[in-house]
Order: structure tokens, then C-alpha cells, then sequence
């Protein structure tokens, strides 16, 4: 029975990596910084399940300790970059609008 | 023996749903052209696919271990479910702020998308009512 269950998570974890690096690509060569940071925020629920199905494939309850802390940190990540950006963003406009004052 | 085969049999179908899910919004956000709509595909996986893959996974690890005690593990993954759920909409606010923020072209992004969805007799319509203007 156990070697059934085995196959199944291979082949599961197999399918998932494999989505992993189309989404990590995407990452890559996104054209904008939103499909980036879109795109990591989908590979890293990816490695969420890749990681849960290793917990089941080693009967190793300690690896769900890892994942939680991932969730935590992914969901920190995102936050994070978005708001850099924005605060990016805000400055150029400030710093064009002061441009435009002087000119004037 | 009979219980133990339906038990594989439940957490493969779950499993396989998941997968499937998870191709799927994969395969949408190479799909779809502007960021919204790569966002709608990717929150698939966020909510959904996660569901289904984590609950055939509680599913074959047992909420006992072969000595009789409480496996922790199980509980620990509807967590991280619980935990997904929560986190997943307030990341996706963050990042539609950020595209509005940011992208000039979002106005003329979400025109051209209705202008897709819509039959010509609904267009036509609106051309006499004055809304397109």
C-alpha cells in the first residue's frame, strides 16, 4: 500500500516542479514589475505544496514547521516589494511636480 | 483492506483535482495579456488549488500514527490553509494598488477588454444611449 502512496506524491511533486519553473520564468521575463512580483507570489504557493507533499512522502511532521514559517515569510515578501514600489513611484511623481514648479 | 484502498483512492482524486487546478492557472497566466487578468488566473492556485492538494494530503497522512497518538502534522496543514486563505486577497489588494499606482495604460487596458466581451448589440445600444462617449 505504502509504495502506491509513493508513486502518487512522485509523481504529484513532479507535475508541481514543473509548474515551478514556468512560474519562475515568468518572473524572470515579465514585462512589468506587477507580472513579477504576481508571478513569485504564485511560485512561492507552488513550493507551499511541494513542501507538504514532501512532509507526507518522509512521514516527517517537523518539514509542516518550515511551511508555515514559508507562508508567513512569502505573504511578508509581497507586502514588502508592493510597498516599495509604491513609495518609488510616489517620489518620481513628487520629484517631477517639483521639476515642473521650478520650470514654471 | 478494502477501507485502506478507499482511502487512496479519495486523496488521489483530491490530489489530482489540485493538479489539475494548479495547471490551469499556470497556463492562464501565460494566457492572458495584462497584469488584472494574470492576477484573476494566479489567485486560482492561491485559494483553490492549494484546497484541494492539501486536503488529500491530510487525507493520506492519517490523523493517527500507527502507535495510536494525535499526528500534529494534519492540523498543522489545515493552518497553513486557513493562513492562505487569509493572506491571499489582502496580497492581491496590494498588488492591483500597485498597477494602478504605477501603469499609465491600465484605462485603456480595461476598455479594450470590454470592448472584447461585449456583442455588437449591446455596443450599438450604448452608442445610442450616449455611454460610450
Amino acid at each position: 500500500m505504502e509504495i502506491y502512496y509513493d508513486y502518487l506524491l512522485l509523481i504529484a511533486a513532479i507535475i508541481l516542479a514543473l509548474c515551478l519553473i514556468a512560474a519562475v520564468y515568468k518572473s524572470v521575463v515579465g514585462p512589468k514589475v506587477a507580472d513579477r512580483i504576481v508571478a513569485v507570489n504564485m511560485a512561492s504557493t507552488i513550493v507551499v505544496m511541494i513542501l507538504c507533499i514532501l512532509t507526507v512522502y518522509y512521514h516527517e511532521s517537523y518539514l509542516d514547521d518550515v511551511t508555515l514559517i514559508y507562508v508567513l515569510i512569502s505573504f511578508v515578501a509581497v507586502v514588502v516589494l508592493t510597498n516599495l514600489f509604491i513609495n518609488v513611484n510616489m517620489r518620481k511623481k513628487f520629484k517631477e511636480d517639483q521639476k515642473k514648479e521650478r520650470e514654471q | 483492506m478494502a477501507l485502506e484502498w478507499i482511502r487512496f483512492i479519495i486523496s488521489a482524486l483530491l490530489i489530482i483535482v489540485g493538479l489539475f487546478i494548479t495547471i490551469c492557472g499556470v497556463l492562464g497566466f501565460y494566457k492572458f495579456k495584462f497584469v488584472l487578468n494574470r492576477m484573476h488566473a494566479a489567485a486560482l492556485i492561491d485559494t483553490l488549488g492549494l484546497f484541494f492538494v492539501l486536503v488529500g494530503l491530510i487525507v493520506a497522512f492519517g490523523l493517527q500514527n500507527k502507535d495510536g497518538t494525535f499526528n500534529i502534522g494534519a492540523i498543522k496543514m489545515l493552518l497553513i490553509i486557513v493562513f492562505l486563505w487569509l493572506s491571499s486577497p489582502v496580497s492581491s489588494h496590494l498588488i492591483s494598488k500597485l498597477i494602478y499606482m504605477t501603469d499609465t495604460n491600465t484605462d485603456k487596458e480595461t476598455n479594450e477588454i470590454q470592448v472584447n466581451d461585449f456583442s455588437e448589440s449591446q455596443g450599438k445600444e450604448d452608442e445610442q444611449n450616449g455611454i460610450n462617449d
